[in-house]
């Protein structure tokens, strides 16, 4: 291995060595978390989640926020990481920062108040704790400091790699309106003609960005665009969103009782904004 | 440095990690408890009670507090309040947006006449499964 600018990549670059590396790397955590999850952290809907969803709703909420979590870090992550044991440590660093940055917030912003019971403010914790824990893995890259990490992190580069790109991307922007009464009144409010022109819409953006339109910070694309492309990668990506978003309603709640059309009609909704951000993914992530 | 040799990982992020871990238990056996416990689908107990009264220059004021005793969380709960009840009766109502399980919330009745020297009741009527 070469030896880098010692002035320059000290703390950021390569996997922190130190205390004070890590430190550095736990405050990216830590900013992360804070910018992605603060909208969400200032959401009605977000509070009364924690203690309106069933206790395993939110168990496996959480279990599968861990095993993302897992995976952000073979992606992306706050540090290199080149073994898995560092990828789990990660991990369970992210939620850390993600859980003490949503208890403190909630509580300096009154929501968690003293004579509430313990399983309530656990649920409110627990529910903010998954945007948290995701901006905290994704932090380096909002600071713009995520380059040095990625090239590390092979797995970017093959096909799972970039479908469980675009899955967490699609998480990225689909999180944030997912948990609102909007989607749900929206989706009420439109016809089956305007679904269908939503869906196809969404696949239309989602091709655009990863084939037409070159933002900075994408990679250049060598791959050939046109049908191949819309079948080996905007199709299975949208795909991948929808999926995506099914999971989110449903550990919220918002698909029970629903019949396939209006189920339909949420994802259609939920997947435009999921398309957009599994399109931006590599931007993002 | 040679490439079998293992990067060492700083003892803070062991300590980041095992704080992680310890909260994510933690969280997990806190709802867990509740899970097993498993009485979500309890009918709601909601208990009305005063907590004090207070004249003010536009009325009286009671304040209530809404009590859910099951395990089940209701929203848009609606609580009554009648002094005199018969003829001379003066009826005043609130609404409390949410009262989750196994816990309280608090809201106020406003009234012309005073509460003290008057039967007052107390009761709430009607509620929504969120």
């Amino acid at each position: 291995m070469t030896a880098r600018t010692a002035t320059k990549g000290q703390a950021h670059g390569r996997a922190a060595t130190t205390n004070r590396q890590y430190a550095v790397a736990l405050g990216r955590a830590f900013a992360g978390a804070v910018i992605f999850s603060v909208p969400l952290l200032m959401t009605m809907e977000m509070w009364w989640l924690g203690f309106y969803l069933e206790p395993w709703r939110l168990l496996q909420f959480t279990l599968a926020n861990m095993v993302l979590l897992y995976f952000l870090s073979r992606v992306a992550g706050f540090e290199e990481s080149h073994n898995w044991l560092d990828d789990i440590l990660d991990a369970f660093a992210a939620y850390a920062v993600a859980v003490a940055a949503a208890a403190g917030w909630l509580w300096l912003i009154g929501v968690i108040r003293p004579h509430m019971p313990l399983a309530e403010i656990a649920g409110m914790v627990a529910v903010q704790a998954v945007p948290a824990s995701f901006g905290a893995m994704i932090g380096a890259k909002l600071l713009g400091e995520g380059d040095e990490i990625e090239r590390q992190e092979q797995w970017r580069d093959t096909y799972s790699g970039r479908m469980f790109l675009m899955l967490a991307g699609a998480l990225f922007l689909g999180f944030t309106v997912a948990p609102t009464e909007e989607m749900i009144l929206i989706a009420y409010q439109m016809s089956a003609w305007q679904g269908l022109a939503l869906v196809i819409l969404s696949i239309a953006v989602l091709h655009s960005i990863l084939y037409l339109v070159g933002f900075a910070g994408q990679k250049a694309r060598s791959e050939p665009g046109g049908a191949v492309g819309l079948l080996r990668h905007s199709l299975p990506g949208y795909a991948i969103a929808v999926c995506g978003c099914l999971y989110i309603l449903w550990s919220f709640g918002r698909v029970d009782g629903s019949d396939p059309h209006h189920i339909a009609m949420s994802l259609a909704v939920l997947g435009f904004p999921a398309s957009i951000g599994a399109g931006i993914a590599r931007i993002v992530v | 440095m040679a490439k079998q040799q293992r990067d060492p990982v700083p003892p803070l992020e062991w300590a980041a990690a095992a704080f992680g871990l310890v909260a994510a238990l933690l969280l997990l056996g806190i709802i867990g408890r509740e899970a097993v416990a498993g009485n979500d689908e309890s009918v709601p107990v909601l208990v009305a009670e005063v907590e004090r009264v207070a004249a003010t220059p536009t009325g009286h004021v009671v304040e209530f507090r809404v009590r859910n005793l099951a395990g089940q969380t209701v929203a848009a709960v609606q609580v009554e309040g009648t002094i005199n009840p018969g003829p001379e009766e003066e009826v005043s109502s609130a609404s409390i947006d949410y009262v989750p399980g196994r816990s309280q919330a608090s809201g106020g009745l406003i009234f012309t006449n005073d509460p003290r020297s008057a039967e007052l009741e107390l009761r709430v009527t009607g509620y929504e499964i969120p």
